[in-house]
């Protein structure tokens, strides 16, 4: 058990669910396109990310109009544009937000430096109060493989890459070529197990 | 026009639908969606391209005054977010859970406004779409792997674990023939 | 930039939290009270305690023959008579009480609170009394004195009492030195910072802030505030100079551990058992590190010597060295998580526990039913973070490290169904099975500082 730090309504097994909503300063709205498009075609700045192993599925998007779907709601103009942020991820609530504030920190700079009431991401006392009081629990929240952790899945998939090989050819091969190339495939994917 | 390719990482899509909730229905909303988890598996399990997905209900946006944020923007009317993170392509997802969530639709959608009547198939489809919010920037860690993928592999590994403990010191042909049994018979 | 070293007030700090008292005392008893009196008669008694209690300023002449240091539990806070707004100030999990987040630990099947020892996790404990003794006749005398006082006061009566003795060569019950390997504290053991530090990009360590083990002082995230916020405490007069303790009674079934590696060492083609047994502690008996010496442990490795815990684990990424998943490395990764230990360095602890119990002796490999086993303690400025986040996030599971949900092997999966992984080529695993330690029971605490333990005996403390 490692989800913790969080309302068990953001949790289901080992998966944890964040969802922050900001108000973004007028210079976001120009900024913050730039920076998702930048961000998605730069390998290099989501490397630590990748490396961090925390995260499933995470995303940012902007919400700039409400759309009208007739009375009673009423026609809504919004000042600002407001920043979604939402994230899937293992470990606890506040080694999460600890790991992005010590690890992240210019990421961090750039994906909420233009939302009201941001303070940097370091200290870490602030930015956890920040965090906490623009995030709002989810009433409901599913995963469809709740007990599986990030670096499982990736070494589940990346097992299956080097076992297909040895289950293709087991059969017909000679008792002893099996066994070394077994051994080879353990050696070669221990990490994975 | 949105740009639904930001939508998109390897084959897995970032959908969000933010919807407007009927006047006074907040609370039976909230209600019923976290009585959810009583009931049974989530009925999100049944729409079997769901990675991971979540209801959340945002009341309004929050502000406060050491923001400094010269203008109130609070939402006017409470909205419900729904967001998934899903396998390959948009609209046939949407008619699987449109279909799939007919029992519960109703109570969801159905308490938000410009839901059609009956909160099912085609209609509810178009209202989603309808309030579809685009990602900015979607990251997923495995985004070249489906649901059943992930899940299958997970399998296999635990598998491949409990046959390597319980293996060593088996001779070729003993080594050989349970592994054969175990994962190449067919 | 760093903020100019803060002068610790060591009179007003409760001593063993910064500066060890060490291997200068054989005994150790720790007795958890109740209070069954009213409050004001809890405190007459309490201020008799405080009055002998040892702080940390520095021993003049010699040591003292008898060490005294005083904890409460979040009920004793109440029965002492502290008002519920000032308890509610302390941390949540302070207040919930071990017991309570059981489960969160992995305290279940044959560790959980059901089974524990009568008074540990039930909430009768409030006050827990640490006696350090040298000679056993100073132990009997002081405990003598302890229960004198008691009786006197009436309304009071231990709940729960565990005696402890040093083991010969400072060892723990499995056979491995154990206790030298602590956090270097800026202003106290700098000189530990190789190996007991922070470490940095050049190869260099960084000792670490006091705030991160004693509240009141800035720790590693407010060092640098220029607004000079300082670390979430309990309100004053309670908070400064305190910090949070863990105590756990871990049984170790020492039989059952010999067995299990004579075994598994059978099919294991790296070495005997003593090679496999030293490959999931991740170090030797005589506390060399694998890491450093994976073949053999190293004749000239002495626990007490300045460079005894200046190792690294970036060497050794594939675990060919010191397996992934050993309890040292769990415990305390270094910096074998990258991003130059920005994972790790926020989550160590202070620890000053005690083995109990008779040795089983050499070669028996059968249970004798005696009890022995480790009096877990540790210090720390926020329990969650610090022992809690290790228990959950490290020791109980191993996505963190590649590993799954493989645990940690020394403590055990108490449904007895975690693998180990011994990297190699080819690996080897051991089978999942049943625990090795089990929890008997446990209490958070919280250790005032000299001027709260003045308020808490005065009823000052609002």
């Amino acid at each position: 058990m490692t989800a913790t730090g969080t309302s068990p309504r953001n949790i289901d097994g080992q998966a944890i669910s964040i969802t922050v909503f900001s108000t973004v300063k007028w210079w976001g709205r120009l900024f913050l396109p730039v920076l998702f498009f930048v961000t998605a075609r730069v390998p290099k700045l989501t490397r630590t990310l990748v490396q961090l192993s925390f995260i499933h599925f995470a995303r940012w998007s902007i919400v700039k109009e409400i759309p009208f779907n007739g009375p009673p709601q009423p026609k809504q103009k919004l000042n600002y544009p407001h920043m979604y942020f939402e994230s899937n991820f293992n470990g606890g609530w506040e080694e999460y937000i600890d790991a992005f504030s010590h690890i992240l920190t210019s990421g961090m700079a750039a994906f909420w430096g233009s939302s009201y009431g941001f303070p940097k991401a370091l200290p870490v006392g602030p930015f956890k109060e920040y965090i906490q009081d623009n995030e709002t629990e989810a009433s409901h929240y599913y995963s469809a493989y709740p007990h599986a952790t990030i670096t499982m899945i990736k070494s589940a998939l990346e097992l299956d890459d080097k076992l297909a090989p040895l289950k293709r050819n087991a059969k017909r091969m000679d008792p002893d070529a099996f066994a070394a190339a077994y051994e080879t495939l353990l050696t070669d994917a221990q990490r994975c197990l | 026009m949105p740009v639904r390719s930001a939508n998109r990482s390897g084959q897995a899509y970032g959908f969000l639908a933010m919807t407007p909730i009927k006047p006074g229905e907040i609370e039976a909303l909230q209600q019923y969606l976290e009585s959810l988890r009583e009931r049974g598996p989530s009925p999100l399990s049944r729409v079997s391209r769901t990675h991971m997905a979540r209801w959340v209900i945002v009341p309004k946006f929050h502000r406060k005054p050491a923001y400094r944020q010269r203008k109130d923007d609070m939402l006017e009317i409470p909205s419900l977010i729904f967001s998934s993170n899903l396998d390959g392509d948009l609209d046939s997802y949407l008619d699987e859970l449109c279909e799939a969530l007919a029992p519960e639709a109703p109570e969801i959608w159905g308490r938000c406004i410009g839901c059609p009547p009956e909160a099912k198939g085609a209609a509810l489809k178009e209202y989603l779409k309808f309030n579809q919010v685009d990602c900015g920037f979607f990251y997923a860690a495995y985004g070249q792997a489906t649901v059943s993928k992930v899940r299958r592999t997970l399998e296999q590994r635990d598998q491949l674990v409990a046959f390597a403990v319980r293996s060593q010191g088996l001779s070729p042909e003993e080594l050989q023939g349970a592994f054969v049994e175990e994962f190449a018979a067919s | 930039m760093t903020a100019a070293r803060t002068q610790i007030d060591l009179r007003d700090l409760q001593g063993d939290i910064l500066r060890a008292y060490g291997n200068a005392y054989d005994h150790t008893s720790y007795a958890f009270v109740h209070i069954g009196c009213p409050p004001e008669q809890a405190r007459a008694w309490f201020s008799g305690l405080v009055e002998h209690v040892t702080t940390a300023e520095p021993w003049k002449e010699s040591k003292p023959v008898t060490t005294l240091n005083v904890a409460v539990t979040a009920a004793g806070l109440a029965a002492l008579g502290v008002s519920e707004v000032v308890v509610k100030t302390f941390s949540k999990e302070f207040l919930q009480g071990m017991a309570t987040r059981a489960q969160r630990l992995g305290d279940v099947g044959s560790s959980e609170p059901a089974g524990w020892e009568k008074g540990l996790g039930s909430g009768e404990a409030h006050v827990l009394l640490t006696i350090n003794a040298q000679e056993t006749e100073d132990h009997q005398r002081a405990l003598g004195l302890m229960s004198e006082a008691m009786d006197d006061a009436g309304g009071l009566r231990i709940v729960f009492q565990q005696d402890t003795a040093l083991l010969p060569g400072a060892r723990e019950h499995f056979g491995y030195a154990d206790g030298f390997a602590q956090p270097a504290v800026e202003g106290f053991n700098d000189d530990k910072a190789p190996g007991g530090g922070v470490p940095e990009k050049d190869g260099r360590w960084r000792s670490l802030a006091p705030g991160e083990f004693v509240l009141g002082y800035p720790d590693e995230d407010t060092r640098d505030d220029p607004k000079h916020r300082l670390p979430t405490a309990p309100a004053a007069p309670l908070g400064r100079s305190g910090t949070y303790m863990v105590w756990r009674k871990l049984y170790q079934d020492v039989a059952l551990w010999r067995r299990v590696l004579a075994d598994a060492a059978k099919l294991y083609k790296g070495g005997d058992a003593d090679k496999l047994a030293a490959k999931v502690v991740g170090r030797w008996p005589d506390g060399t590190p694998l890491v450093t010496h994976p073949d053999k442990p190293d004749p000239s490795f002495d626990a007490t010597m300045r460079h005894a815990n200046d190792f690294r684990y970036s060497g050794d990424l594939d675990g060919r060295r010191c397996p992934i998943g050993a309890h040292i490395r769990r415990s305390n990764p270094r910096d074998a998580l990258g991003f130059d230990g920005a994972l790790t360095f926020r989550h160590r602890m202070i620890r000053r526990g005690m083995p109990y119990g008779t040795p089983l002796a050499d070669g028996v490999t059968k249970d004798d039913r005696s009890d022995r086993g480790l009096v877990f303690v540790s210090f720390q400025a926020s329990i969650s973070r610090q022992f809690e986040a290790v228990q959950m996030q490290w020791l109980n599971d191993g996505n963190i490290f590649g590993l799954g949900h493989d645990k940690d092997f020394v403590l055990g999966d108490p449904h007895g169904k975690g693998k180990m992984t011994i990297e190699g080529d080819p690996p080897f695993f051991l089978a999942p099975q049943e625990a090795f330690v089990k929890t008997r029971g446990g209490e958070y605490l919280f250790v005032p500082g000299m001027s709260a333990l003045a308020a808490l005996a005065d009823g000052t403390a609002g």
